[in-house]
């Protein structure tokens, strides 16, 4: 388990996969993320065995008292080129806006580049998610353009950011963190 | 204390000790251990008991009958009579116990005397201090270093290559 302030982070188990549905099927929830619901409990299943069987990481977000709240994930990890991209979402609607999702992508960042090595950490968001980059620009990433048209939903294409961050800005930025709590 | 066989239901300890980053965090891993799941565990476990070159053991506190630990020999070779050890106590309250040296010694007394090994060797993180000193006075020497042979905490780290033969450390 990967130990944060807020939250830990855990490997999924198959009991876990009602509770990802219901995130999944809930439209608040996916409204910025490139799922494609209604999804089944079936699917989901086909979805974990893939998982387990690839390069690609998911893990559950869950509260210090245990409360499973969402999920944080791996795409393409790259060992050679040292870089990978990343996914979160909080699903339970309740805790938005605390600083959870905040906290998990810190606590993954700092295992990525400290013990795996990572040079960059990529990720796409939609561009009017303003949530989500606010977040992501607290831990430390940066704007590096739009992606024009990147998905489509519900009758139209929507632009997309791309965002990164590299090992040497995750080192000011740690380093920063470190002096403030002092 | 005592050393039993390692069972399949096991594996929740392994679950347990394997997603601790206390635990983790001096082990000197090369690979990623990310979170583990009891699915996983359940796989890796069942792999190693049926293994011929694994023989693993889970260390108890006879006493209490808690498990607090692993120790293993793994890459065994019969050919040349080598293994590697692997020695974990998992649970952090019975660090500096003296728990993990006399885990250490039961095992190797196995490796020598039962199994009939001549030389049994480990790699250790080089700031795993409570490791190197648990191992040095089990009687194993440092034969050397690899340098810089993986990544922890920021920047690239070393590892101690240690060995035991029969003749040095056969029942005293």
């Amino acid at each position: 388990m990967l130990e944060g302030k807020l939250v830990r982070l855990r490997a999924p188990e198959r009991g876990d996969l009602p509770v990802f549905v219901k995130w999944i099927n809930d439209p608040e929830v996916t409204e910025f993320l490139q799922f494609e619901p209604p999804m089944s409990i079936e699917d989901e299943e086909i979805w974990y065995q893939h998982m387990i069987q690839s390069k690609d990481r998911t893990f559950v977000i869950e509260t210090k008292e245990g409360r499973p709240i969402g999920n944080i994930g791996l795409m393409g990890m790259d060992l050679r080129n040292r870089k990978t991209e990343i996914g979160i979402m909080i699903g339970e609607k309740d805790l938005w806006s605390h600083g959870y999702g905040t906290d998990a992508m810190l606590v993954l960042l700092r295992y990525l580049f400290d013990e795996m090595n990572m040079n960059r950490v990529g990720l796409y968001a939609d561009s009017h998610n303003h949530r989500a980059l606010r977040s992501y620009e607290k831990c430390g990433f940066t704007h590096e353009g739009v992606v024009r048209q990147y998905r489509f939903k519900d009758g139209q294409y929507l632009d997309s950011v791309q965002m990164s961050i590299l090992q040497q800005e995750w080192k000011v930025a740690e380093l920063a963190r470190s002096n403030d709590v002092r | 204390m005592g050393l039993r066989p390692m069972l399949s239901e096991d594996s929740w300890l392994f679950y347990k000790w394997f997603n601790d980053q206390r635990v983790l965090a001096d082990m000197g891993l090369k690979h990623a251990l990310f979170c583990v799941s009891v699915e996983e565990e359940r796989a890796r476990i069942g792999k190693k008991l049926s293994s011929p070159t694994d023989r693993d053991f889970i260390i108890v506190d006879l006493e209490s009958e808690h498990a607090i630990g692993w120790a293993g020999l793994s890459h065994i070779d019969l050919r040349n009579s080598t293994a590697e050890v692997n020695v974990v106590i998992g649970e952090p309250q019975e660090w500096d116990s003296g728990k993990g040296i006399e885990a250490t010694r039961m095992l190797v007394d196995h490796a020598f005397e039962v199994m009939n090994m001549h030389r049994l060797y480990l790699r250790v993180a080089e700031y795993n201090e409570r490791a190197i000193a648990c191992f040095t006075t089990s009687g194993f020497t440092v034969e050397g270093t690899m340098k810089d042979d993986h990544y922890h905490h920021g920047k690239y780290a070393s590892s101690h290559l240690m060995s035991i033969l029969r003749e040095e450390g056969g029942r005293r």
